[in-house]
């Protein structure tokens, strides 16, 4: 079974439509990477993902159910998602949580209106910490973090929803090298021994390259290439899409492809 | 729990403080309270009442009164149960008084508290001139000496007939009084102030933009040009040099004759007691001396 | 120390703060009433009198504190009070209305119906006024109230300048803005109180959806949170609780900004304990506030308005600091 089936979908906010007529299969354990230019529809295709906005036309599938018809809790459970850093909002002055706070929010779903954390709860937190390498910060307000510490206290809190599909926006956009490395791989090994399924919007063509195991290219809301890195990831593709000569070849490294700025 | 030991520090420290502040309160100046009510006793919300009591003789019957009411100087040492306009509930009650009297209070709980002290509530209403000596008929009865009442308001009336000035229109001069400088307020028809200008002879300018206690502005007194300025509140050290301050008031009458007037007794002319006619009295001189003084 | 346990250290200590001052608030006051005559026949009126006015401190006090928590919480912004979207303006100006309108004398609950019909106008056009399509983005809503309040506002002083101009009704106007805890009935006391308690339970099924909403609207939807379903329910109850405590005792200011601040100050953020605490610390704070503003004075009462905003100055250099130290990097 495919975790997320995208069934000819169109959307947008108002006005006009930003996703149109647009299909793509996830199947379990994917590790897909979503490159596009800037308003492609990247952000826009997640938020259809989790049903957090309304589709115009067309269906969206997690494990075989149609997210509309889920509730909003269902959703959280199986789909969880680690926005960029702009999205979200650490609290000001004394109005800040803790990582363990936060990380502990990521439970969300599974807990009542009135109930408190159980003992399986705690435990999922630690684990989500500990994945995150953020245990040693467990006390300390999010607000007094560095950007890459806070980030992977998102990534936690997404951790500790112990979804089976994983949604990542942009997540290491304002890092730097090392941190980035550091996310990926995390996600590398969740998705290699945990069996997660990992769809990434990336900004960075080397990095989705790196790790990912099919790519899917956006344009104008449309697909334009899906594939895996080898195939989609063309010089004559990629001049298409962003308008930039490049070369590609293949990582001296991995041997995956990877993309040479040609400056005029 | 989180570091922050200033700012928690500062927090105690300000509930300390509210704390003392509340403790402070709590034990200073507390009243006692009285076991059962006298027979008679009254409280008095405002000057014009307690003067009324006095003047009836009532003076001992008389167990509280406003922060405001200075008239008998008796009065003065009488334990307080308000202030002017704001009675205090639980001070009333402390007092345990039968009758409490105020002015115009035209507040529905008024009543309502009054009651649960156990008393009853008498508001006595003086607008015009000629209501003044019904408030004393008003309040003598509740207080049970209707006839003492009476007396004493039939002679008001004949004092203020006695003092009251029969001139012509042209012969009145233009007189504006001054309640209050910011924002300017005076007295139009239908308040006895009014009432007592025209009865003493002389012509209130602000007579028909009323009716009532108005706000009036500067250029209307200005193209009035009143001849005498009564003014009724505290205005520093010389009237006149204030009121010559203001932008065009230098050409007034008044102003350039020096005819400001600042120190009146205001209780005489402001206060509607049994006063009045005092002030009625001193109106009358005033005008009086001005027809004079114009008249060589 | 877990949540669980400050919550309920917390309620313990403070339910002991608040049947200490409720007693405080009998014997407090300007007439003596000796503690052993507390229940003796013959103080009674003047007992019941005081009991009642506590009695209201307390649930205004609950009701504006836990309104201005959720507002700071939903609007996320630690300057929100339970006023600024529109609710004080719109019932300072219904009262207003009755006052100088001469309609009091109908009955003493001219004033109170006045406020709160003012309130719920002013609530409803600031919703109005904030709706994009289905959503009430929280930017929108904090200018809506603004513009509100200021129009409200602006229609209030040329009332009160008639006021002046007639020479009356200023005084009640202005005693009505700065809030009084007077009370000679019961009825108001019970309505306050029912507003405020159905406030309090619905509230108390939101506190960790408060928390979610915290980290902002788009992750708290990807946590299972129903967003705006969430923030409608909680801007009615915060309104319904303040229009509420505004009919009843006026406007008294600073008490929705000052205690959840405070409270947060000692247990942290969590709003599961927080609701509960901050409605316990509003209670307390409102009352001793009250007995303050009962006896400093030799023979007047302040407005309990004064008091409050007498805490409130200092209280804003202490949130410039925090704001400053603490704000995201």
């Amino acid at each position: 079974m495919n975790a997320i089936e995208v069934r000819d979908i169109t959307c947008g906010y108002g006005g006009e439509p930003v996703l149109r007529g647009l299909s793509v299969d996830v199947p379990s354990g994917d590790f897909l990477g979503i490159l596009g230019p800037n308003g492609s529809g990247k952000t826009t295709l997640l938020r259809a993902v989790t049903g957090v906005i309304g589709l115009d036309a067309g269906r969206v599938l997690l494990n075989g159910a149609d997210v509309a018809s889920l509730a909003r809790r269902e959703v959280a459970r199986q789909v969880a998602c680690v926005l960029q850093e702009s999205a979200v909002s650490a609290g000001v002055g004394d109005l800040a949580f803790t990582v363990c706070e936060v990380v502990g929010m990521g439970r969300t779903p599974y807990l009542s209106r009135t109930g408190w954390e159980t003992r399986h709860d705690r435990e999922a937190v630690d684990r989500a910490m500990e994945l995150a390498e953020v245990a040693h910060l467990s006390d300390r307000p999010v607000t007094e973090l560095s950007g890459g510490e806070r980030q992977r206290a998102f990534i936690a809190m997404a951790l500790a929803q112990e979804c089976d599909i994983i949604l990542l926006d942009e997540p290491t956009s304002h890092l730097d090298i090392a941190h980035q490395m550091g996310i990926l791989d995390l996600f590398a090994g969740l998705n290699a021994d945990g069996g997660k399924t990992v769809v990434g919007v990336f900004h960075d063509l080397n990095l989705a390259a790196e790790y990912c195991g099919r790519i899917l290219l956006l344009k104008d809301g449309q697909v334009a290439g899906l594939g895996t890195p080898d195939d989609v990831l063309t010089a004559e593709t990629i001049e298409g899409i962003y308008g930039a000569s490049v070369e590609v070849g293949p990582s001296p490294v991995t041997g995956r492809p990877h993309v040479f700025l040609k400056k005029s | 729990m989180e570091a922050r030991p200033l700012e928690r520090g500062l927090l105690w420290t300000a509930v300390a403080g509210f704390l003392a502040v509340a403790v402070i309160g709590t034990v200073s100046g507390r009243v006692h309270v009285q076991k059962r009510p006298t027979g008679g006793s009254i409280v008095s919300l405002s000057p014009n009442a307690t003067e009324i009591v006095f003047a009836l003789g009532l003076g001992e019957r008389l167990v509280g009164v406003s922060t405001a009411c200075d008239y008998p100087p008796e009065a003065k040492h009488l334990r307080k149960a308000g202030d002017l306009g704001a009675p205090n509930i639980e001070l009333i009650y402390a007092l345990k008084p039968e009758l409490v009297i105020g002015t115009m209070l035209r507040d529905p709980e008024m009543k309502k508290v009054v009651e649960r002290c156990g008393a009853r509530l008498l508001t006595i209403e003086q607008q015009r001139l000629d209501e003044i000596p019904d408030a004393i008929l008003a309040v003598g009865e509740a207080a049970g000496v209707p006839d003492a009442a009476r007396r004493r308001a039939d002679a008001l009336r004949a004092r203020i007939a006695r003092a009251t000035v029969d001139v012509p229109d042209d012969e009145r001069p233009r007189v504006f009084i001054e309640l209050s400088g910011q924002p300017l307020r005076t007295a139009a028809e239908g308040t006895f102030v009014d009432d007592l200008i025209g009865r003493a002879g002389g012509r209130n300018i602000a007579h028909d933009l009323g009716p009532g206690w108005i706000t009036v502005s500067p250029d209307t007194v200005v193209a009035r040009d009143p001849e005498i300025i009564i003014v009724a509140h505290p205005i520093g050290l010389d009237g006149r040099y204030a009121l010559g301050q203001r932008i065009g008031w230098n050409g007034i009458s008044a102003v350039r004759s020096g005819r400001v007037v600042d120190d009146l007794d205001l209780s005489l002319i402001l206060r509607p007691g049994p006063r009045v006619a005092e002030g009625l009295e001193a109106l009358a001189r005033l005008f009086a001396a001005y027809r004079e003084a114009r008249g060589k | 120390m877990s949540a669980r346990r400050k919550l309920v250290t917390g309620v313990a200590v403070l339910s002991a703060a608040l049947t200490v001052a409720f007693f405080w608030a009998l014997v407090a006051g300007r007439a003596h009433v000796p503690l052993s005559k507390l229940f003796h026949p013959d103080y009674a009126p003047l007992v019941t009198l005081r009991a009642c006015r506590a009695l209201l401190g307390i649930i205004v006090g609950a009701g504006l504190a836990v309104a201005g928590l959720i507002l700071q919480a939903v609007l996320r912004n630690p300057l929100a009070d339970p006023y600024v979207l529109g609710v004080s303006s719109g019932a300072g100006l219904g009262a207003a209305g009755a006052i100088l309108s001469g309609l009091v004398v109908l009955g003493t609950w001219v004033i109170p119906g006045a406020a709160f019909a003012g309130a719920v106008l002013a609530i409803l056009l600031v919703y109005a006024l904030a709706r994009v399509g289905k959503t009430v983005p929280v930017y929108t809503l904090l200018l809506a109230g603004v513009i509100v309040n200021a129009v409200a506002s602006s229609l209030l002083i040329f009332l009160a300048h008639t006021a002046i101009a007639r020479g009356r009704g200023l005084y009640s106007v202005m005693w009505w803005l700065l809030g009084s805890l007077q009370v000679l009935e019961l009825w108001p006391v019970m309505a306050a109180g029912v507003a405020v308690g159905g406030g309090l339970l619905v509230t108390l099924f939101f506190t960790r959806d408060l928390n979610v909403l915290s980290i902002g609207e788009e992750p708290a939807a990807h946590l299972g949170l129903r967003v705006e379903r969430t923030k409608k329910i909680l801007f009615l109850v915060s309104s319904l609780m303040t229009g509420a405590a505004v009919a009843a005792s006026g406007l008294i200011g600073f008490v929705g900004l000052i205690v959840p601040h405070a409270v947060r100050l000692v247990v942290g953020p969590d709003n599961r304990v927080l609701v509960p605490l901050c409605a316990l610390a509003g209670g307390v704070f409102l009352v001793i506030a009250d007995i303050i503003a009962r006896t400093i004075l030799p023979t007047g009462d302040l407005p309990i308005g004064v008091i409050t905003a007498f805490l409130g100055g200092p209280f804003f250099i202490y949130l410039l600091r925090t704001h400053r130290r603490g704000g995201p990097k």
